[in-house]
């Protein structure tokens, strides 16, 4: 098996693993944990790919960047709104300081 | 390296991988997925770098492990400890969460086996893996700066890069919505750790000298603007936890802060379409000295970009008195 192959399997198994636990997962942060690391698998991918000639691949490495830097993007998102969902679930109705009544 | 027969190191660092993502994914607590999440991180950095990829592994250090791992673990330790008690899961079947268990781990092996196919017969079959590596070589000259990854992300497929800093703005205005309208923040609690608070005026300007650095840098070798942002941002965000970091006062500041970078990548985009009769394109006597200055305010903009996204996770809700 060359380098590259293995890789690629490594890749496929944290896609894989990601993405069953990203469908099945109760808790959210556990979602939002399976997201990043299905993210992970796909840069792995683009990474592995870029190995293939020397020196490596420039513009698959500026891709993984933009994929970074997009994924703590959405990673902050999900989690200030997990915060907020999990604050309106906690204290139904008794948010007096904005009145904005978001159930839970 | 792709055609070399794998190694011990590469067999080892992938395994390790794996059995991160794994125990990240499978953690019964939440502190312990972020933990092996963190873990999984640096893993990942080896793992770049290994590849021959420097660029990524700083942003990963960086971004993917450090920004976000912050992030992570004040969800984690701010919120509840668990989203609901494990029993109170409404419809919830006695005996359901181990058949789950076990039809989930046959569905990632088939799925998993199944991409791994996928891949590797794609990249067995692949005619030219010789990719775009030799066209950007070939276009340094005219690059302005002299590292090739600098030169795809600021020159050659600046547009990406401009879109990828507009998501990160959309990503603020998204959070900060969630804040409603100002409310006033309650005063910072007065005890803060004396060695916390010498420690961070200590490492405060040693962070921004390496963020400057590691902008700097990366006009001819690994960094650039979204890594030096991140360590911009790491310095805040530790600033912060000892009650040193931008206040309520200080919001003009960060909208400014926010907003100067992508308006200076806009105004050299339009200067391009002036000067260049194209939009982004940037002469290859100025490119430089362009890439450069829209590096420096971008940085300062993702810097303080990741710190709100921080500072509004865990300023949404005045607490009762």
């Amino acid at each position: 098996m060359s380098t590259l192959e293995w890789y690629l399997w490594v890749a496929a198994a944290l896609l894989g693993l990601a993405c069953v636990r990203l469908l099945l997962a109760r808790d959210p942060l556990v979602r939002l944990i399976a997201i990043n690391v299905a993210g992970s698998g796909s840069l792995l991918v683009l990474v592995a790919l870029a190995a293939r000639t020397d020196p490596p691949d420039p513009v698959l490495h500026a891709l993984v960047l933009t994929g970074i830097v997009i994924t703590v993007a959405f990673t902050g998102v999900g989690l200030v709104l997990l915060r907020r969902a999990e604050e309106a679930a906690e204290a139904p109705g008794e948010d007096g300081a904005a009145g904005n009544g978001e159930g839970p | 390296m792709g055609d070399d027969p794998v190694g011990l190191l590469d067999v080892l660092l992938g395994l390790a991988v794996v059995a991160g993502a794994a125990t990240a994914l499978t953690a019964r607590r939440r502190m312990g997925a972020v933990v092996s999440f963190l873990v999984l991180g640096v893993l990942l950095a080896v793992l770049w770098s290994r590849l021959g990829a420097p660029d990524v592994a700083l942003a990963e250090a960086a971004i993917g492990t450090g920004v976000t791992g912050a992030l992570f673990v004040d969800a984690v330790t701010r919120g509840p400890p668990a989203a609901r008690p494990p029993g109170a899961v409404p419809g919830a079947v006695p005996g359901a969460g181990a058949r789950a268990g076990v039809s989930g781990a046959l569905a990632a092996v088939l799925l998993g086996a199944g991409l791994g196919t996928a891949f590797a017969g794609a990249a067995g079959a692949g005619a030219a893996p010789g990719g775009l590596t030799g066209q950007v070589l070939g276009r340094m000259d005219v690059a302005g700066v002299e590292h090739p990854v600098s030169a795809v992300l600021l020159n050659f497929r600046s547009y990406d890069t401009l879109l990828e800093v507009v998501v990160l703005f959309v990503a603020v205005l998204s959070v900060t919505a969630t804040l409603g309208e100002e409310r006033p923040r309650h005063p910072a609690p007065a005890a803060r750790a004396a060695t916390l608070v010498w420690f961070c005026r200590v490492m405060a300007p040693v962070l921004v000298l390496v963020a400057a650095w590691v902008l700097f840098a990366g006009s001819d070798r690994p960094g650039g603007a979204f890594q030096s942002g991140a360590v911009l941002a790491g310095a805040l965000i530790l600033m912060d936890t000892a009650g040193l970091g931008p206040g309520p006062d200080h919001g003009r500041l960060l909208r400014v802060a926010l907003v100067v970078g992508p308006a200076a990548f806009l105004v050299v985009a339009a200067g391009g379409l002036v000067a260049e009769g194209e939009w982004l394109a940037l002469d290859p006597v100025w490119a430089g000295g362009l890439i450069v200055a829209v590096e420096t305010l971008l940085a300062l903009s993702i810097g303080v970009a990741l710190t709100v996204v921080f500072l509004a996770l865990g300023r949404g809700r005045v607490s009762p008195p």
